[in-house]
């Protein structure tokens, strides 16, 4: 079984990380390259960088930031946010992104994946999800596109049926609902995910103890993306891993403890 | 001096700021001139077998690699770098490797506890390792060297749910890596500096 991931997840605004609340009132956290290397150092098994407003700020600074983060890190990057064509990929895999996520863009013109895909392999793609509950009662969901701003009315289940023969590696899947509110995972959610895709999948939203992230796991899912419970302390990676590990999920055990 | 073969698959910054995290001299060169004059030689790459060989064939690399490799001197392959060692590729039809290493490269087959591509980190068998913990590294694959039986390599490997597949191949001055020793901590820089050093 491959190992239970845990990942940092950093929303990046221009220069800074920072965070909302279902996606929306962002607040300033801090440094990427210094929060990518404290997470890092505690355990984290890659890390996420989602730009939620890549088309509205200057791409290149984001290019020379992936670099500095990519030279001070030694786990996977992943970066996701604002690709609309084939060129903004080899620009983040040029800079040194592991994988480029791909949301609104892909939604709009699903033959992206694929050409992405088709060069840089399906190991390299990254599919998000923002998946938003249609009604508090009912297992529907929508998907979100531009970071939560705009409705896309394509549904949740049939968009992540089609991804994997698009040629998507990975699935971020993010509860728009549970996002920034450390209110616990949507289990619902995670799966019905796991029953519809044979994708490796990444749950994030919500998630604010061990538990959570054990029962990401138990759903059969195979990583937990943690953005708020880190930054604002409630969770360590280092101690999370261990209480996992005892709990008898496999994972990568802290190099903190081996050295 | 440390050469990095640069056939133009894929970002090579982890690996060389992991060289750079080692204090070893480097440099990346496209050029058979360069590969010829290197003590050590390292083959990275991510993509496709196909493009990858016709990419070697085209700069004349493929042949500053096997006689770097004939005359004995340490030479390390990292993912698809690993897989163009090999007699040959399936992807897309057969494409004849470097043929350092005896095997060919199929595709991992999915089902609902094989997930494809493979991603993630994984704990390895022992392979001169020589520390008392396990490393765990990390994966990035659709595809896997299949080793011809009988022959003479020595095998690190890792399970994924009922099968053993190769992490690290080792076969005389070559070492072959499935994983990614330069994103994976700790673990992953030893292993990369004594496949260096071997």
């Amino acid at each position: 079984m491959t190992t239970f991931r845990l990942i940092a997840r950093l929303d990046l605004k221009g220069p800074d990380v920072i965070k909302g609340i279902q996606l929306e009132g962002f607040r300033k956290i801090g440094s990427p390259k210094v929060l990518a290397e404290e997470y890092s150092s505690q355990g984290a098994d890659e890390i996420i960088l989602v730009d939620v407003v890549a088309s509205l700020y200057d791409r290149k600074s984001t290019y020379s930031l992936i670099q500095q983060i990519v030279n001070s890190i030694r786990v996977p990057l992943t970066v996701t946010g604002g690709v609309q064509t084939l060129s903004d990929a080899k620009a983040l895999f040029d800079s040194g992104a592991d994988r480029v996520g791909l949301n609104s863009h892909a939604i709009r013109n699903p033959k992206l994946i694929s050409e992405i895909a088709n060069i840089y392999g399906s190991q390299g793609v990254v599919c998000s999800i923002e998946a938003k509950r249609l009604e508090p009662s009912k297992s529907e969901w929508e998907c979100l596109t531009e970071s939560g701003r705009q409705r896309s009315n394509v549904n949740f289940l049939e968009w992540l049926g089609r991804l994997e023969s698009l040629g998507a590696g990975e699935i971020l899947l993010t509860s728009v609902d549970r996002d920034g509110t450390r209110s616990g995972v949507d289990i619902d959610l995670s799966k019905v995910a796991r029953e519809v895709s044979n994708l490796p999948i990444i749950y994030s939203g919500g998630i604010s103890s061990p538990s959570d992230a054990i029962e990401i796991a138990n759903c059969g899912l195979n990583g937990a993306c943690i953005g708020a419970s880190l930054h604002y302390g409630f969770l360590n990676l280092l101690t999370l891993k261990e209480e996992m590990i005892t709990t008898g999920i496999s994972a990568r055990p802290p190099e903190a403890k081996r050295l | 001096m440390i050469i990095i073969a640069d056939y133009g698959a894929g970002n090579l910054g982890s690996l060389t700021s992991a060289l750079l995290e080692l204090d070893l001299d480097f440099q990346v060169s496209a050029v058979p001139e360069d590969v010829a004059l290197a003590d050590r030689l390292i083959i990275p790459g991510v993509g496709a077998f196909r493009p990858g060989m016709e990419s070697l064939r085209k700069s004349g690399l493929d042949e500053a690699i096997l006689n770097h490799h004939k005359s004995g001197k340490p030479i390390v392959g990292i993912c698809l770098g690993m897989h163009l060692m090999a007699t040959k590729g399936t992807e897309g039809g057969e494409t004849h490797g470097l043929g350092i290493l005896p095997g060919k490269v199929e595709r991992l087959e999915a089902s609902k506890s094989h997930l494809v591509p493979h991603l993630g980190w994984e704990k390895i068998s022992e392979l001169d390792w020589g520390h008392d913990y396990q490393p765990y590294v990390y994966f990035a694959h659709s595809y896997y060297f299949s080793p011809e039986s009988s022959s003479s390599m020595k095998l690190s490997f890792f399970a994924w749910d009922g099968y053993h597949l190769p992490a690290i191949v080792k076969k005389e001055n070559a070492t072959a890596f499935q994983f990614h020793p330069e994103k994976s901590g700790q673990d992953g820089l030893i292993l990369l500096r004594n496949a260096l050093e071997t």
